[in-house]
């Protein structure tokens, strides 16, 4: 007679595809701390549970936000992340499974799906903006630093930008001097968004944006945005996204006019490269009221058509951290997700606006073995 | 007309005669019906009593063809009911050999209710000292290897 079969006896492919996968999410961390078998297939897949995750950044602090995507109704569950509690983020930055959080002296790029994180040694002011990326093949990661200088060139008497790429296989940075785009200097107050390693950025040039390419390491040209809108008189305002179609990974644009601020105006890009775009209309909407364009960090969802605007909400005394949700044919819905705690370090704004990581999807990469 | 018969013998011998149609749930089966007609089929790595087991599931899951198109025995709704009282009654070693034949015979239905049993075991336990106790694991990690992956599982996924 055979000896009782145990569940260990089973094939590790059967407990991973038909037992782990069918397992809610929140089972995954006991699941791992059964023995060291199961800790390790944990690890060689990626097993996603129900709904939607994206990480919001909130009052300086990570938050998971859980969507379930079978109904328009659901609210976001949030969950804080407890174990980045140790840092104030103040921005965060979010490419194929990995953030790049930045606090005030320090820049540590984490795998949430894996709990590794790195410190990047970094000398950088705060007013800085960071991007993370990486080549083409997704084997070398990389972060640009974009700073302004403080002074004036002495010759142009213009203020200009400056390039600064960390390369993780070598652990060290490099000063980019001949990638500066000529006039193309976005405003401080837009942060890129990263889609399949590459990232986005809106310019000052009217009607255009552009890609910085992580596997050559320079900008690439200006890519028209949609040509629905205006944008000569500068009374817009924009803000990028990065949705999942599939396996694909696109750009997502919200567009409003300072003109006609109670109308949001979502396109989305078939096609998307360093050096190619072509847009497609999403959805618009006429609010019925002024949806906040600096907070702007939102996403779609393109089956249910809706989308998803996190701003900062001001309820007579009150501010609340709150998702807007829209939809066809006036499908409306407002989420308070809680109340925003001011910010006491910073003199100018004392408060910030949810900041959504778009797209997050785990990724099994090993931060420890980069460079 | 009468039905086609086969016969399957377990591992102890035990010969089974079983209506072709029921058998063919199995795509394993299946198969080797085509393959060898008119033949005993060998299953020498299942006991009698998992056999039955399968056996019963399969009688309980068989789709009859009756000309008129396909009509299941019982209802969608009866036959849920039924498979969750099916693998409720099954004790764990045996459950775990059940999904092992399902997974050997290819019996999708059976590897889906079986596998979902066990996933719903799991997810039932309140912590991995439980989920060790429930399904015998023995604890293979040292101390220090413990708290480094309860620091990890702090994270939230």
């Amino acid at each position: 007679m055979d000896k009782m079969k145990i569940i260990l006896d089973l094939p590790e492919d059967l407990v991973a595809d038909e037992i782990i996968s069918r397992l809610p999410i929140t089972s995954l961390g006991s699941v791992r701390s059964t023995c060291k078998k199961w800790n390790t297939l944990c690890k060689s897949r990626i097993f996603l549970g129900e709904g939607t995750k994206e990480f919001l950044m909130m009052d300086s602090r990570l938050c998971l936000m859980n969507f379930d995507q079978r109904s328009k109704d659901s609210n976001p569950s949030i969950r804080q992340v407890s174990v980045l509690d140790q840092i104030q983020i103040c921005k965060v930055f979010h490419c194929d499974g990995l953030l790049l959080c930045v606090d005030y002296a320090r820049l540590l790029v984490w795998n949430p799906y894996l709990g590794q994180t790195r410190w990047i040694h970094s000398i950088f002011h705060i007013s800085d903006r960071f991007a993370l990326g990486h080549d083409h093949n997704n084997l070398n990661h990389k972060i640009l630093r974009i700073y302004d200088e403080i002074q004036p060139d002495p010759v142009t008497r213009r203020y200009f930008s400056g390039f600064e790429l960390y390369d993780f296989s070598s652990s060290s940075w490099k000063a980019l001097d001949d990638v500066t785009p000529e006039q193309q200097i976005w405003s401080p107050l837009y942060n890129g968004v990263s889609l399949k390693g590459n990232t986005y950025f809106p310019t000052r040039v009217a009607g255009f944006f552009i890609c910085f390419d992580f596997t050559t390491e320079r900008f690439g040209p200006l890519l028209p945005l949609p040509p629905s809108h205006s944008y000569d008189d500068g009374l817009h305002f924009l803000s990028f996204s990065c949705v999942r179609r599939e396996e694909e990974q696109q750009l997502a644009l919200l567009y409003q006019h300072w003109n006609a601020r109670e109308t949001i105006e979502i396109s989305v890009t078939d096609k998307i490269g360093p050096d190619v775009v072509s847009w497609t209309k999403f959805l618009k909407v006429v609010t019925g009221f002024w949806v906040d364009p600096t907070a702007g960090s939102f996403l779609i969802d393109e089956e249910k058509k809706i989308a998803v605007v996190f701003v900062l909400e001001k309820v007579s005394e009150c501010v609340y951290q709150t998702a807007h949700v829209f939809g066809q044919d006036g499908y409306f819905k407002s989420v308070r997700i809680r109340q925003a705690s001011e910010n006491s370090s910073s003199p100018h704004t004392r408060y910030y606006p949810p900041l959504l990581c778009s797209s997050y999807l785990p990724s099994l990469l090993q931060l420890n073995q980069l460079g | 007309m009468s039905k086609k018969m086969i016969v399957l013998k377990s591992s102890e011998g035990v010969s089974f005669v079983v209506e072709e149609a029921v058998a063919r749930q199995s795509k394993i089966i299946s198969f080797l019906v085509e393959e060898f007609p008119d033949r005993e089929l060998p299953l020498t790595n299942m006991t009698s009593e998992i056999l039955r087991k399968t056996i019963e599931y399969c009688k309980k899951h068989v789709v009859e063809d009756d000309g008129g198109g396909d009509s299941s025995s019982s209802s969608s709704g009866d036959l849920k009911e039924w498979d969750v009282k099916f693998v409720a009654e099954i004790d764990q070693p045996r459950l775990m050999d059940l999904l092992m034949a399902a997974n050997y015979l290819d019996i999708p239905s059976l590897l889906d209710v079986t596998c979902q049993k066990v996933a719903d075991t799991i997810a039932a336990c309140n912590d991995e000292k439980e989920i060790r106790a429930t399904f015998n694991i023995e604890n293979d990690f040292t101390e220090e290897e413990v708290e480094a992956i309860r620091m990890e599982n702090q994270y939230p996924i």
